[in-house]
């Protein structure tokens, strides 16, 4: 097992590797450079414009540059933003755990919801049940989640005024303040995240009730909740848990719509404003977060599939 | 599939595709749910081409005297925060939805269907290279993916478009790839070779018919989340800049106002799902049309 998980983190740090490789090329591919952003568009002279790039290293070759940049990066500096002159890594450190807690919980609060329903669903197939859960998820599945967001505000402005004027609080300020000014972005988060692990439950289990081994149970007696919670679903998870962590991978997108319509100072916000001011340093920051996010969670999910899976484990 | 290509014969298969197209329309518009969608859609692109013609009012000039106006029969849609007309907005808008839409997935089908042929034809370490690095696409998260190809390009309309093509290009080229292995190893092409026919007209004329079917299905499946994607790009403030009206940036200025002028998200709203639906409808009917085998193989769109 020890091999195994040091193997896939070999693996792992040379797709990183790779990764911060490419968001450096693409960074750099973007027009313009540092340099413009500083020194600003007018009035620099030409021997100005010169020692702000020698002064950043701009006129180096790019692989040099890379290297410095990975150098700095691995000791934890990625470079002090030129908009608001702080440092970046400073600035991610306070962003990183709005989002991962958001993400976190609704991980959470979609399993909680999209298990039983799922299950549910699968017991209870074709019949009513079944029916309206699967039409709810059809809607749900087919918006986007800026959409879903959206109409939250619109419904949680009538229902709910004192949710919906929430301003993000911190959970240092006040505990109370905080829950309440995340429910709103989380359930439009968490929304489409259930439906999907629903519908992903629904069909492993649908496959597993079939099973001549579920007979067998109901033949000797096994209570039919026994048999639904315990027998079937401990064979269908591997299945649900994969394709829960791909749909994980996928909510980072919906993270950062998330982010922008609540106003949340996460890592999403921070990267769609860091694009529109050309805030180079954040974006090439922001960006290799999310994928190395993304790299993390599929490598996890890799190495849960023998933990939950006996026949896929080596012999 | 394409009966024309069957034959060893070398210059009939463009002809003999043609006939076939009256009788897809026809079927299509017999289809129960393929009627209704295709006159959405052509609805919209009815009011897309249109657009100023029908609009009531210039959609970016607004009329200060009358900012944020609940609909009426004046403004039937209302009016926004600058005194403009949300119907000629949401007409105006949906000029820029069925462009993305269209262009996007042509653009992705373009690329995708040009990298499958050729990979699944040559094979080898064309294959490979390129299947490698359609995997490494194919596995990013659509939007995520598309709001970095945005933040490299810069924030705009065609930036937007082309973020989407390539988010879209993998699964083409994949599908390509798959149909052009089938074909690659059937008798007629064989005996193509054998004739001497040249590797480029084999590739268009005896490829192609064979590949496009299936990847017509996919770029019809494709519409209905290009378009959402693209609203979410332009919600984030990634599409068209300030005074030009499209459904995503129109809902981003809407949230704020969101509690004195609700009819601001309700149009916007109502134009993206309807054209939504009415794409996912028309892409099953497409799909049941031309490709009966997976008549009952419904599954959910991934939407972003």
């Amino acid at each position: 097992m020890l091999r195994i998980v040091l193997s896939r983190a070999g693996a792992m740090a040379a797709v990183l590797f790779a990764v911060s490789a490419l968001v450096f090329a693409l960074g750099s591919l973007i027009p313009g450079d540092l340099t413009s952003v500083i020194v600003g568009q007018e009035g620099a002279t030409r021997e100005q414009f010169e020692q702000v790039r020698r002064d950043l290293g701009l006129d180096q070759p790019l692989p040099v540059q890379y290297v410095r940049w990975l150098g700095h990066a691995l000791q934890g500096d990625l470079g002090t933003s030129p908009i608001t002159g702080r440092k970046v890594a400073a600035d991610l450190a306070q962003q990183i755990p709005v989002s991962v807690e958001l993400a976190v919980l609704c991980l959470l609060f979609s399993t909680l919801l999209g298990l039983p329903a799922g299950i549910a669903a699968a017991v209870h197939a074709n019949r009513r049940l079944d029916v309206i859960i699967r039409a709810q998820l059809l809607v749900a599945f087919s918006m986007p989640t800026f959409v879903i967001g959206i109409l939250l505000l619109l419904v949680g402005s009538r229902v709910a005024p004192e949710l919906f004027q929430m301003a993000f609080t911190p959970w240092s300020q006040d505990p109370a303040a905080h829950i309440r000014s995340m429910i709103m972005p989380l359930a439009t988060i968490t929304l489409p995240m259930a439906a999907m692990t629903m519908q992903m439950t629904r069909s492993a289990m649908l496959e597993v009730l079939s099973d001549p081994f579920i007979v067998t149970a109901r033949a000797m007696g096994v209570p039919l909740q026994r048999i639904q919670y315990l027998h079937a679903l401990r064979n269908a998870l591997p299945p649900i848990v994969t394709f829960v962590g791909f749909q994980f991978g996928v909510m980072l997108g919906g993270l950062i719509v998330v982010e922008q319509i609540f106003s949340l100072p996460g890592l999403g916000r921070a990267m769609l404003e860091a694009i529109s001011t050309r805030d180079y340093p954040m974006v090439t920051a922001t960006t290799l977060v999310f994928a190395m996010a993304f790299v993390l969670i599929n490598a996890v999910i890799d190495m849960l599939y023998p933990v939950l899976d006996p026949r896929q484990r080596p012999r | 599939m394409n009966p024309s290509s069957t034959g060893a014969a070398v210059a009939l298969p463009a002809a003999a595709a043609v006939p076939r197209r009256p009788a897809f329309l026809a079927q299509l518009w017999r289809h129960k749910g393929g009627a209704f969608a295709l006159a959405v859609v052509l609805l919209f692109v009815l009011l897309a081409v249109s657009g100023r013609l029908v609009a009531p009012y210039d959609p970016n000039t607004g009329e200060l005297a009358s900012m944020l106006a609940a609909p009426s029969g004046r403004h039937w849609f209302g009016t926004d925060e600058l005194g403009r007309d949300t119907l000629s907005r949401v007409i105006d808008g949906s000029r820029i939805a069925i462009t993305v839409a269209f262009l996007s997935v042509a653009l992705a089908m373009l690329a995708g269907v040009a990298i499958g042929v050729v990979a699944g034809y040559f094979g080898g370490w064309i294959d490979s290279v390129l299947n490698r690095s359609q995997d490494v696409l194919f596995a990013f998260p659509t939007l995520l993916l598309a709001i970095i190809i945005v933040a490299v390009l810069g924030p705009g309309l065609f930036n937007a478009v082309l973020a989407i093509a390539v988010v879209y290009t993998p699964r083409f080229a994949r599908l390509a790839r798959a149909s052009a292995l089938t074909v690659k190893t059937s008798e007629y092409l064989d005996a193509a070779r054998l004739a001497g026919v040249s590797t480029g007209a084999i590739l268009v004329r005896h490829m192609l018919p064979n590949v496009l079917p299936s990847v017509i299905v996919l770029a019809a499946l494709s519409m209905s989340t290009a378009q959402l994607a693209y609203a979410s790009l332009s919600f984030l403030g990634l599409g068209v800049s300030p005074p030009q009206a499209d459904w995503g940036s129109m809902l981003s200025k809407a949230r704020d106002f969101i509690t004195v002028a609700p009819w601001l998200v309700a149009w916007p709203v109502a134009a993206l799902v309807l054209l939504m639906l009415a794409f996912n409808i028309l892409g099953d009917a497409i799909r049941d049309v031309l490709d009966p085998r997976h008549a009952t193989a419904t599954g959910p769109a991934n939407a972003v």
